[in-house]
């Protein structure tokens, strides 16, 4: 079918119609007669949301720098685009060659997000695909989905073919050749997916079944082919030093959320907060040498003409060559005329250094997580920073006149109490305060506090896997009581809405039937769930009804030590001992140290080597 | 030492759809890229010294569109023209590129603009020519009235006010080419008076009696004029 002259009639009535013509800088578009296997990567959101996301780089140009292999893109497209597609019967097509998805032979979610989930179905609905993967016919493209929230794939079990679990950029580029070979032979898709279960990192939800107890709770997980693995071990790339990541990038040519070179310094992260997943879920610890990592940066500066550079991790300053890395940039972005965003960066006196190099007279927010109001709190969710380090560091700021600081809290935290969101009041005062016994008052119209409150949703692969999610009321009753709390001057008190953070926490840690109230929300419309503006409370009660789901079983359930949990089928590398040994320390509101200095023996050993011990684990 | 120069280019394809804006990003970015450095305005906050002669519409292929810069350095017009050929995406591809050395006093070319050149395309289903009848005489007809009238909305007060486009129609001819309506005019564009050629159409269509829908018209600058 070809698209393209209806196509673009539509480009005509719509808001931002660049969201779907591509034709970047960086853009690679193959004739799908000179390659093998072409594979569609698809971002469950917005393209100016999808194309801020890295993986999205790296993924793009793995697969296309194999000369037989094609990788195109789809994004969710708006509701005025999707409006007029349906109406005139436009399926879902790539931006690459304008290929209706259908045509593909293979195509890929990313899962950041479990809000995003109904734009997975959405997607697939108008591409002409058949939701449930049972309904699909061998000639429809094989659907995979890999990313964070893949370490509990369950919900969307039903509707993806297979799983990638952990890092993609060996294991897509492998499995998109395997198709395209086994697809020359005529074998089935069945048998593909028998083929594929050797494969470290691939789990394929139809060989297995979950045998659910009277109580909802899962009893066992069946596995139906006697080949698939009793349990999927996450791929990890050991060096990523050497793993490819891109120094030509597609360049948007609409406005994005981020717009920026981007290169990764490190993955993983050994501070062990005890509600980060990421934590978890990315071990060990695997960093890019300071001279791949500005090569890779200068040369993408080159090739795209952005002016600003970031580097990216879990926590910046724990890259162990930030310095020289640093150091070098720094003089680099004073020759080239380039600024440098470093997030989630600790506030030591080095920072300071650097942010004052960096920044120049145009100083912004200095930013702070300290998750919980108190002390005490923090120690249970085992986050590293106290109070003093805060004050500390404010303190520094407002001498070199720094004129607003961001804090983001986390509300709903195991154990808290109404003294903790107190604390979250304290700390703002006492910034205030301090803003006064520093500058004398002046100024005090312009220096700002915004502290941000985010409702906790317990993660599978955690600590707090085990816990309850505050219910919706609770929620808002303390929300309502902190914002008393919180009217305080030259403080701005910012809140997450409850009830996505409920369905948040839902799929997060659902199972297969969860999959059915997905099923039934997509039918009802739901869509751009993530989007306080799109979601659709009375929708999802529809459909929870329909599935016959109690979310409060899910959500608001304490899970007992023995529960076998339905992503038990899926290996991360941290042990599920290590865990439990987590959160009963987190009861005792006993931290336990960086392992970067003692390893504490989270068990990822066992699936690779750790640069920083693994002693402990193999006791 | 600064030098002034004039770019001429062609924006067609899919890139249509981006916006004003948005090339103002890519053509800043995309030099930029080619290591020419661009001056920048004094003041509080400086910008680099680049701009449209005239802004192009949004889904609009411009055939010779035209974008004055100013240059930090010395550059050949000639590196300018294959450096940013080569790095420009898809659809934008630079026909010409000379230096302005003050012909026209400190003026810029967006300052000496007062007309626009434009073809618009209509795809006729199968009886529509026929019922259209001769073109050529509704167009003179439609020429030769005393003034021609179009309803313009004013944006500040929402009111709809009726004005008389004639003095803004510079040249107008219509065809109809392999079942394409095609319609090439001139029309006034620029700071003292502009008209729309989409209005234009509207008035033009209704008079002779042509039925479109918006999204249908294929909307070509092919030139720009100034003095
Ligand atoms: S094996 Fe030990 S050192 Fe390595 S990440 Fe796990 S706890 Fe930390």
């Amino acid at each position: 079918m070809d698209i393209k002259y209806e196509l673009d009639k539509l480009l005509k009535l719509v808001e931002k119609p660049a969201r779907y013509i591509g034709r970047e800088m960086g853009e690679i578009v193959k004739d799908k007669e000179t390659v093998d296997c072409r594979f569609c990567f698809a971002f469950p959101d917005t393209y100016e949301i999808g194309m801020s996301y890295m993986g999205l780089q790296i993924l793009y140009y793995v697969v296309n720098k194999e000369e037989n292999l094609s990788c195109e893109r789809i994004f969710a497209p708006g509701l005025d685009m999707e409006e007029l597609m349906r109406a005139r019967n436009i399926p879902l097509f790539t931006l690459e060659t304008k290929t209706p998805i259908a045509e593909m032979d293979m195509i890929g979610f990313t899962l950041q997000y479990e809000m995003s989930f109904t734009n997975i179905l959405n997607m697939l609905d108008l591409g002409g695909i058949p939701l449930l993967a049972s309904e699909r016919s061998d000639d429809m493209p094989l659907i995979c989905a890999g990313g964070p929230c893949a370490c509990n794939p369950e919900p969307l079990a039903d509707f993806i073919d297979f799983f990638m679990i952990g890092d993609g950029e060996e294991l897509l580029p492998e499995m998109i050749k395997r198709w395209g070979e086994f697809k020359k032979t005529g074998g089935s898709k069945e048998d593909f997916l028998k083929s594929t279960c050797g494969i470290t990192g691939i789990y394929v939800p139809k060989f297995y079944e979950p045998v659910y107890n009277e109580d909802g709770t899962v009893k066992e997980i069946k596995k139906l082919y006697s080949d698939a693995p009793d349990t999927v071990k996450r791929c990890i790339i050991d060096d990523i030093d050497h793993a490819f990541f891109p120094k030509e990038i597609l360049v948007p040519l609409i406005e994005t959320v981020h717009d920026r070179a981007v290169v990764e310094t490190m993955r993983g992260c050994t501070r062990g907060c005890r509600f980060c997943q990421a934590g978890m879920i990315y071990r060990p610890i695997r960093e890019r040498s300071a001279e791949t990592a500005e090569d890779i940066a200068l040369s993408q500066l080159a090739y795209s003409g952005n002016d600003e550079l970031s580097l990216l991790s879990l926590s910046t300053s724990d890259y162990s060559e930030f310095k020289p890395l640093i150091l070098r940039l720094i003089d680099k972005c004073r020759e080239e005329n380039f600024s440098i965003s470093l997030p989630s960066l600790r506030l030591d006196n080095f920072s300071f250094t650097v942010l004052e190099e960096l920044q120049e007279g145009r100083r912004s927010g200095l930013t702070f997580a300290p998750e919980a109001g108190t002390q005490r709190l923090r120690d249970v969710i085992n986050k590293n920073i106290t109070e003093d380090d805060i004050y500390g560091a404010v303190r520094k700021a407002l001498e070199l006149g720094w004129s607003s600081v961001k804090l983001y809290f986390m509300m709903g935290l195991p154990t808290e109490t109404y003294e903790d969101l107190d604390g979250i009041a304290e700390i703002s005062k006492n910034i205030r305060e301090l803003f006064f016994e520093v500058t004398g008052g002046k100024g005090a119209g312009r220096f700002k506090v915004t502290a941000s409150v985010a409702n906790f949703v317990p993660k599978p692969h955690t600590p707090f896997q085990w816990e309850p999610q505050d219910s919706p009321e609770s929620f808002n009753k303390k929300h309502l009581y902190l914002r008393g709390k919180m009217k305080i001057k030259g403080v701005t008190f910012n809140y997450h809405d409850t009830l996505t953070s409920s369905y948040e926490a839902l799929f997060a840690r659902g199972d297969r039937k969860t999959g059915k109230a997905l099923f039934a929300a997509f039918k009802h419309g739901c869509k751009f769930d993530g989007w306080t503006e799109h979601f659709d409370p009375k929708k999802w009660q529809e459909a929870l009804k329909e599935a016959d789901i109690d979310i409060s079983f899910y959500t608001e359930r304490r899970r007992s030590e023995l529960e076998i949990f339905p992503w038990d089928v899926i290996d991360m590398g941290v042990s599920k001992e290590f865990l439990l040994r987590e959160k009963k320390r987190a009861e005792q509101a006993l931290t336990t140290p960086d392992c970067r200095y003692g390893c504490v023996g989270c068990g990822i050993s066992k699936l690779t080597d750790c640069p920083f011990g693994g002693v402990l684990a193999n006791e | 030492m600064n030098r002034k120069f004039i770019i001429f280019f062609e924006k067609s394809g899919y890139i249509k759809y981006i916006s004003h804006l948005d090339m103002m990003r890519l053509f800043n970015r995309v030099i930029r890229k080619c290591s020419i450095k661009l001056a920048y305005s004094q003041g509080f906050n400086p910008h680099p010294k680049m701009s449209f002669a005239l802004p192009l519409a949004l889904g609009y292929t411009g055939k010779n569109e035209i974008l004055e810069i100013e240059t930090a350095e010395d550059y050949k017009t000639a590196f300018i023209l294959s450096s940013l050929n080569r790095a420009m995406p898809d659809g934008i591809s630079i026909k010409d590129v000379q230096e302005d050395r003050g012909e026209r006093g400190n003026k810029t070319i967006a300052s000496a603009v007062y007309a626009g050149e434009y073809i618009a395309e209509i795809p006729l289903v199968d009886d529509a020519s026929a019922k259209l009848g001769n073109i050529t005489k509704k167009t003179a007809a439609f020429l030769s009235q005393p003034i021609i009238v179009a309803e313009k909305l004013q944006r500040k007060t929402g009111k709809i006010l009726e004005i008389d486009i004639k003095p803004l129609i510079d040249t107008l001819t219509a065809v109809i080419i392999d079942n394409k309506f095609i319609m090439t005019t001139i029309v006034a564009q620029g700071s003292t008076a502009t008209l729309s050629p989409e209005l234009l159409l509207t008035v033009f269509c209704k008079f002779i009696g042509l039925d479109f829908e918006r999204s249908e018209v294929e909307m070509t600058r092919t030139q720009i004029l100034y003095h």
